[in-house]
């Protein structure tokens, strides 16, 4: 090996070096919004929603109210145009353009489901919705306060909404620090799900579809959350609406058909998915 | 630089037909099984295994072309594997698309189209058909090869280059990660945003790989065999490690000192963050002081179906894009259980070794078959190319 190529080896060595230091630099430039995907086999209703399909069909108006804590009331978003429920619109707007959706946002920071409970009837059933997105279970679960008992509760408001031919949505507590430093926060969302389940409504599994944003996209909380650990920010209420959007899209157009109406591929016969509606699994 | 080697690694075959599987496991959402691969446990995953070693066995493979037959051919064979690869994506692509509309369809799921990317092309085939011929408009999952190509397409200059000096030819491609960086410069997607895998910012391991491949590996063995070199990879891997913990036990990241949360993340796969190519190169360290060339296990029959796979990967990693997303059909409509994860990754995995067996026996006979042969055009072992 002659003089050179030594030197230009040399070279080469030192520009490893100088590969490690280059980016350091760069590392600061300012970064895009992650991208959001909602998973389908998480987001997905199990059941569809009848009231909102017939109104779609119709073109009739469609009035949605949102109830819940703060974080339906917004907290942690720069505005309140970037609270859940407003993005929340503003997708199925872009979803259903012809279709005349209102939006009623009836979070208050703070509650739990039996303050919710006392104002239901003039929150909820006054404004006569096709659709209740309900989120429940933060406030009682960071509080250490028993859900257990909250069973009755929960279906009181969901008999009432019944009533009035409204189609449900539970939401879950979202994925974070100070809700899973709750050593029953798996029990909460478990129960979220079963009472969904129980009586027939959907679920929107929001503490799954978080949990996938840090376990599987590798998010750090501060690029959804803010800095709480508690509250989502604009981006983190962006996705939760995207996916959102995207299960009331789908459980709100999906045919629905007598049973044995329609040939059904065989594989549908198969056994559903069991673990469609418990939480993920375990890791 | 003197005439390559003509002796294949096993090693490239073994770990990049493991990193197939890896891919394979990873696109399928909530796989458990996809517990055990490598992005769960630093920064890195398997697309950089891939990347490096097809940059790799690009430089040695066509390297010696152009030692043997010159600049323009050399370049003619390159352009060739890229319309090959070209012609990959656009198929896999109409496989894909049939696949992804006739679940959607059968199952009244609508929303598997809106997952997987393709509604905008159901929806509008007549402009994203264009786009996606383009390379611009990509299903999820289906971003790999599209890379490739682009990579391959400037391979050659960068190869005559790394040919005549290796270090001007890193150099070079350094620069152009650091401006991509800088200038926040990405090819366009359609409808929005840009490439999954930016290749200005990815080319830069595909010519390590290839610098490696011409000899850079050599020279940086005094290195690379080092004990302290060894060992700061070590520590690197156990940092990445502790990291990638605190994704998974968010109690853990009370841990990790505020400054330090600041300065990684984002951990940017798009641009193919610094903190990714230090992981991959601290893997390989580890791996090439563990796993020798002349290793004579790698001839046994353990690591025969990894390395089939990895000598066949460009139709192996066309049927794992096509096998995961029928892994995640069934997860969702069949059965969600454990067990059922289980079964669906092995069987998809014995799937593609059983695959890329067929297609090795194929090429033996076409190579060995009585009666006329076809023009032996291609230089014997390296034949399948990349």
């Amino acid at each position: 090996m002659d003089l050179a190529s030594r030197a230009l080896h040399r070279l080469a060595a030192l520009f490893v070096f100088v590969l490690l230091a280059l980016p350091l630099s760069a590392h600061a430039e300012p970064q895009g919004t992650p991208p959001c995907n909602p998973p389908q086999d998480l987001v997905r209703l199990s059941t569809p929603l009848k009231q909102v399909a017939r109104k779609l069909a119709n073109g009739d108006p469609i009035t949605i109210v949102a109830l819940g804590s703060s974080s339906t009331a917004g907290a942690g978003a720069s505005s309140s145009t970037a609270s859940y429920p407003s993005q929340l619109a503003a997708e199925l707007q872009r979803r259903f353009p012809k279709q005349s959706i209102t939006m009623i946002n009836r979070g208050v920071n703070g509650e739990e489901v039996p303050d919710m409970l006392k104002r239901f009837d003039t929150a909820v059933v006054a404004s006569k919705p096709d659709l209740l997105l309900w989120q429940l279970g933060t406030n009682s679960l960071i509080r250490d306060h028993a859900m257990e008992n909250r069973g009755a509760s929960i279906r009181e408001g969901l008999d009432k909404v019944r009533a009035i031919g409204a189609d449900v949505v539970l939401i879950d507590p979202q994925f974070a620090p100070k809700v899973i430093a709750k050593p029953q926060a798996g029990q909460m969302v478990d129960f979220i799900a079963a009472t969904a389940q129980k009586e027939n409504v959907g679920l929107f599994r929001r503490f799954a579809a978080m949990q996938r944003w840090t376990e599987v996209d590798h998010l750090p909380f501060s690029s959804f959350l803010i800095a709480d650990g508690l509250h989502l920010n604009d981006w983190g209420y962006y996705c939760m609406a995207k996916g959102l959007a995207l299960a009331i899209a789908d459980a709100a157009t999906r045919p629905v058909m007598a049973a044995g109406a329609t040939a059904r591929p065989m594989m549908s016969s198969l056994p559903v998915v069991a673990a469609k509606v418990t939480a993920p699994a375990p890791h | 630089m003197g005439p390559l080697p003509t002796e294949r690694d096993l090693r490239l075959d073994l770990f990049r037909g493991l990193a197939l599987w890896l891919i394979f496991l990873d696109h399928i959402p909530s796989n458990v099984v996809s517990w055990i691969t490598i992005r769960n446990y630093g920064f890195s995953d398997a697309t950089e295994i891939f990347v490096f070693i097809s940059g790799y066995t690009a430089a040695f493979v066509y390297g010696r072309a152009m030692q043997t037959s010159g600049f323009v051919v050399a370049a003619a064979r390159v352009l060739k594997r890229a319309w090959q690869i070209y012609v990959a994506h656009v198929f896999l692509f109409a496989i894909y698309l049939a696949e992804i509309s006739y679940v959607a369809k059968s199952f009244d799921n609508p929303l598997y189209t809106e997952e997987m990317g393709v509604l905008n092309f159901l929806n509008n085939p007549d402009v994203t058909i264009i786009q996606a011929l383009l390379l611009k408009f990509k299903p999820v999952n289906m971003d790999v090869l599209p890379l490739y190509i682009v990579l391959l397409l400037w391979f050659a200059p960068i190869l005559w280059l790394l040919l005549r000096s290796p270090t001007l030819g890193l150099l070079v491609s350094a620069a152009i990660y650091a401006m991509s960086w800088m200038f926040d410069l990405n090819f366009p997607s359609y409808p929005s945003g840009g490439w999954v895998f930016n290749p200005l910012a990815w080319q830069l391991l595909f010519v390590i790989g290839a610098w490696c491949a011409l000899g850079g590996a050599k020279s940086l063995a005094r290195w690379t065999k080092s004990r302290f070199l060894i060992g700061l990879a070590f520590v690197y891997l156990a940092f990445a490690f502790s990291i990638a913990m605190t994704w998974y036990f968010p109690v853990l990241g009370a841990y990790v000192p505020k400054f330090i949360g600041e300065a990684i993340y984002p951990i940017d796969k798009a641009n193919l963050d610094v903190l990714r190519i230090l992981h991959f190169l601290s893997l390989a360290v580890i791996t090439v002081w563990l796993v020798p060339q002349d290793w004579p296990a790698l001839k046994s029959p353990v690591f025969w179906p990894a390395i089939v796979c990895g000598r066949h990967s460009l139709e192996i990693f066309c049927l794992g894009v096509f096998l995961s997303f029928a892994g995640h059909f069934v997860f969702t409509e069949v059965s969600n259980r454990v067990f059922m994860h289980v079964i669906v990754s092995a069987s998809g995995i014995a799937i593609m070794v059983g695959a890329a067996a067929i297609i090795s026996w194929y090429r033996r006979v076409e190579r060995q078959g009585p009666g006329p042969r076809p023009p032996a055009t291609k230089p014997g072992y390296a034949g399948s190319e990349t």
